[in-house]
């Protein structure tokens, strides 16, 4: 069997105002996980420890077979990282970054550098601080592809991306990971562009992992049913609801992560009548996660 | 394979600050030019020295550590194979390497002079307790630079680092072994100026020592 390109079991950090509470997660050699959460989550915090940049108080993190953070100085050889809080010298040009990063790594594709400068449309000579976000952005992507790494971890690459840059961006993505070798864990908040690239998905809120799952799972098992009802039913409690909202006296949504259509007959035989039965998109499916799980924790 | 990154850190930032170390040793020359050249000339020689010593120490600490750490590029410098604190003791050594590489030659310029032109060495004890205390600030605050986080504490030690100078002189310069004997055509090497010198040395190497004490105790680096 191979060794999951990630793996943390029981991960624990405290901050003053903030807790990563026994994170655990696990991605397998060759998936791609999209890594969602809203702001303050958690998510920066749980790359910054698979990175070894911070140190769990608690708790078990492999990278490629790697114990971090003791190990990171080995991991990093096959790992490529940017985020979106990473800069490069401002004072330096794009031609020294490519020339100081291939004098370090032997795996380094100067061809595909050559490609990415090309397709990103970014010259060797110009200064980092004269370079807009998107050029930012994308030069950092080059840096970490053109590395060939086994692991390429992204936190939050989209934001602050105008919607060409934003493209051109998932574009370069889509095509690395065409390399079924390689896996890719993809934080952000934006679901639309994980949506596209991922076939795992972690939810993540408040410091705890709500949920992992396979892309499709989870829109399978997640729908909406719109409901008509008799004046006077109250609707039962049944498994797998997560929500239900009233929208005037007789209309009724409800929102289910176990579908099965037992669930529309269910409702059926209490006089209910089903009058549509809606996929949820990822975004969707997201926010009825969170705040269900929010409801769990506060009740 | 990551020694060799270290190094590749520690070339980066010297090719950085080779402006810096350009700047020191211009003005270290220009100061020693001005020496023996009657009471301004003597005033203009000490000014210039000064700040040879210190300025490009500031300059470094704050090019190569605190703007990284400032504008994030030292997310990127943690992207590569090595580890942060392998990484903080590459800025440390590239830091000192950057420093200690003009105030060594000065030191060997000043030393030529006083022994090789014939010059009256009677401010040598003087000149040798400043230039170690020039060398402590610059580790003080190298140390206070790497271990800590803090922008109040990096300013509260640029302050403490410039007001520093004029409170030293003076001091010294009260201590009778080191000050009644500086227009004396030889050095005088009292046991109060070696002591002095002793006590500067130790603190330098105190400072650096728990920086890299810190820095191996520390577990969030971003």
């Amino acid at each position: 069997m191979s060794v999951p390109a990630l793996q943390l079991e029981a991960v624990e950090k405290s901050y003053p105002f903030f807790k990563l509470a026994g994170v655990s997660l696990k991605l397998a050699a060759g998936q791609i996980m999209g890594f969602i959460g809203p702001n303050g989550a958690g998510k920066s915090t749980t790359i910054r420890i698979l990175m070894g940049m911070a140190q769990q108080d608690r708790g078990v993190v492999r990278v490629l077979g790697r114990s971090m953070p003791h190990e990171q100085a080995l991991a990093k050889w096959d790992l490529g990282f940017m985020s979106e809080e990473m800069r490069l010298y401002g004072y330096a040009t794009l031609g020294w970054h490519l020339d100081f990063v291939a004098s370090i790594y032997p795996a380094w594709d100067a061809r595909y550098a050559a490609t990415l400068l090309k397709r990103f449309d970014l010259r060797p000579e110009q200064k980092m601080k004269h370079m807009s976000h998107g050029q930012h952005m994308k030069s950092l992507l080059l840096l970490a592809l053109a590395r060939r790494p086994r692991l390429l971890v992204l936190d939050e690459p989209m934001t602050g991306l105008d919607p060409v840059a934003r493209h051109e961006v998932l574009s370069e993505l889509m095509s690395a990971v065409t390399d079924e070798s390689r896996s890719i864990l993809f934080s952000s908040h934006h679901t639309q562009d994980v949506e596209q690239i991922c076939d795992q998905i972690t939810f993540i809120d408040r410091g705890r992992i709500i949920e992992s799952s396979d892309k499709e799972s989870f829109l399978d098992r997640w729908r909406r049913l719109q409901l008509e009802l008799p004046s006077g039913l109250e609707l039962p409690v049944l498994p797998g609801v997560v929500a239900v909202k009233s929208a005037g006296r007789r209309l009724a949504a409800v929102t289910t992560n176990a579908f099965t259509p037992a669930l529309a007959s269910a409702y059926q035989e209490v006089g209910a009548c089903v009058r549509e039965i809606q996929r949820m998109s990822l975004e969707e499916i997201f926010v009825a996660e969170v705040m269900s799980s929010r409801k769990e924790v506060s009740a | 394979m990551s020694r060799s990154i270290f190094w590749c850190i520690v070339r980066r930032d010297l090719r950085f600050g080779g402006v810096l170390i350009a700047v020191g040793l211009i003005l270290g020359i220009a100061g020693f030019a001005f020496a023996g050249h009657g009471k301004v000339g003597s005033f203009m020689s000490m000014l210039l020295l000064i700040c040879a010593g210190l300025a490009p120490g500031i300059f470094i600490c704050s090019l190569f550590i605190w703007t990284e750490r400032k504008d994030k590029s030292r997310v990127f410098a943690l992207s590569l194979p090595i580890s942060p604190a392998r990484y903080a003791v590459a800025k440390c050594v590239a830091a000192l390497l950057a420093y200690v590489t003009p105030w060594a030659v000065l030191a060997a310029v000043a030393i030529s002079g006083y022994t090789l032109l014939s010059v009256p060495s009677g401010s040598a004890p003087l000149f040798a307790t400043l230039w170690l205390f020039l060398l402590d600030l610059f580790c003080f605050f190298l140390c206070i630079t790497l271990v800590s986080d803090s922008d109040a504490l990096f300013t509260a030690g640029i302050v403490l680092v410039n007001t520093s100078i004029a409170p030293f002189l003076f001091f010294v310069q009260n201590i009778p072994s080191i000050g009644s004997h500086v227009t004396d055509t030889r050095a005088f090497w009292s046991p109060t100026a070696l002591t002095t010198m002793g006590i500067e040395v130790v603190v330098a190497v105190g400072a650096i020592g728990f920086t890299a004490y810190r820095i191996s105790r520390m577990r969030d680096f971003v």
